[in-house]
């Protein structure tokens, strides 16, 4: 089987004569692959990627042209079909020029990759296309205007979110991720200078945290939250109660009615 | 499957009142035992609305028994998720496509945010205890919704277990 190729074409502003500056050149392909990246952990499911490319055509004359292949260690192969990282990046910026929407499935992280392959053009570097198989997507002022379109704007809500507190950064603008358990991947939080300490004490903790969420309309799941407080940092699950010791733990709950009866009692009456 | 790789159960506020107030005489009772034990020795993954901490303070659940409740809630394959306006949407949606189909009964807003919260957390199965829910079972279009049934004796196959 042959195998599948990707090809990235960097095309630089006639004023600088189609040349590329450097940091330009070397943000894009980083982007790109970790678009690529990104995608095959969607499809396989797994917090890291396994698949590597290598370069295998490289061209300097404008416009720049880089050509690269899939390559994983034979124990990974049944992880994840290599070639699908190609065939899902370039299906979802495909859908996002036609359709000026985002895919059904996708959740606002995963279009934020997009957001970022578009950010790449510049006055610099005006134009991007990739490449794969059959399929070429230009990356220009349309995909540019589509993409916000897609993205729409945000809805705010206050709520709380549960899940696993990480990645903090308190450098410059201070945020840290928090990864449920249901629903979203992960969902950003921002926090100010008053609960660094606190979301410190808490990395790595399960947490119940208050704030302002923030949606697309087309999403389920919030992507972002500014925090106002953690409410509740969970015990380790050593340090809790058995799930189990909730089995008969009150035989007088409802003063032996029927469970069934008491709760269509209950919604039939209030609601 | 969640994203742990287990499955996603999603348990109506009867079925967590007949495992605490051990009522043996409810037909569910057994089955409803053997989703608890899935979920203690972490074969699955559970997923509550904050609607059933609301409905459990109908009952005469004391304060003792209210901290242990809570406290089970954060063992990590166990997940709370509130009301929030995304559940609202669904449940809004899911009452009108239910009402039409249900000719002439209606589907009450709890009943309906108990399954729109399954539906939000893309939970595999919803137990339930009596037929409200039961009924609309592969009924319901607008969403793709859990597998709605009576807590089963044996796992599933469409589980894959």
């Amino acid at each position: 089987m042959k195998t599948p190729r990707f090809t990235i074409v960097l095309k630089g502003s006639s004023k600088d004569k189609g040349k590329l500056r450097l940091d330009e050149f070397i943000n894009s392909l980083e982007v790109i692959v970790d678009a690529l990246k990104d995608a095959e952990k969607r499809i396989s499911g797994k917090t890291r990627a396994v698949i590597h490319y290598k370069i295998v055509h490289l061209s300097q004359n404008s416009p720049a042209k880089i050509t690269i292949e899939p390559i994983i260690e034979p124990k990974y192969k049944s992880e994840v079909a290599i070639g699908r990282p190609f065939s899902d990046v370039m299906h979802n910026l495909r859908f996002i020029k036609t359709k000026k929407t985002v895919p059904e499935d996708m959740e606002y992280h995963d279009a934020e990759k997009y957001v970022e392959i578009s950010n790449l053009r510049t006055t610099h570097l005006p134009e991007i296309t990739v490449m794969s198989g059959r399929s070429k997507v230009k990356i220009d002022e349309q995909f540019e205007k589509n993409i916000t379109q897609a993205i729409g704007e945000d809805e705010f809500e206050s709520d709380t979110i549960i899940g696993k507190l990480d990645a903090i950064n308190i450098h410059g603008k201070k945020t840290c991720y928090i990864y449920p358990n249901v629903g979203a991947k992960r969902i950003r939080c921002d926090f100010g200078d008053p609960l660094e300490e606190k979301i410190i004490g808490a990395l790595g903790h399960r947490v119940e945290i208050m704030g302002r969420v923030r949606y697309k309309s087309w999403d389920n799941y919030p992507y972002a939250i500014d925090v106002e407080d953690i409410l509740s940092v969970y015990p380790k699950e050593k340090e809790l109660p058995p799930f189990s010791s909730i089995a008969g733990m009150q035989k007088d709950i409802i003063g032996g009615a029927n469970s069934t009866e008491f709760i269509r009692k209950l919604r039939e009456q209030e609601w | 499957m969640n994203k742990s790789g287990r499955p996603l159960l999603y348990w109506d506020s009867n079925i967590w009142i007949a495992i605490i107030g051990e009522e043996k005489t409810n037909p569910i009772y057994e089955g409803a035992m053997y989703a608890m034990d899935r979920v203690a020795r972490g074969e699955a993954d559970l997923v509550l609305s904050e609607m059933v901490r609301l409905e459990m303070f109908k009952t005469n659940l004391n304060s003792t028994n209210e901290e242990t409740f809570s406290k089970v809630l954060m063992h990590p394959n166990v997940e709370k998720v509130s009301v929030n306006l995304k559940i609202v949407n669904i449940a809004s949606d899911i009452q009108r496509e239910a009402n039409q189909a249900l000719k002439g009964k209606l589907l009450k807003t709890v009943d309906a945010v108990h399954l729109a919260t399954a539906i939000y957390a893309k939970a595999d199965e919803l137990y339930v205890a009596d037929g409200h829910l039961l009924t609309l079972n592969g009924l319901l279009k607008m969403y793709s919704t859990p597998k709605i049934t009576h807590p089963p004796l044996n796992i599933a196959p469409s589980l894959g277990l």
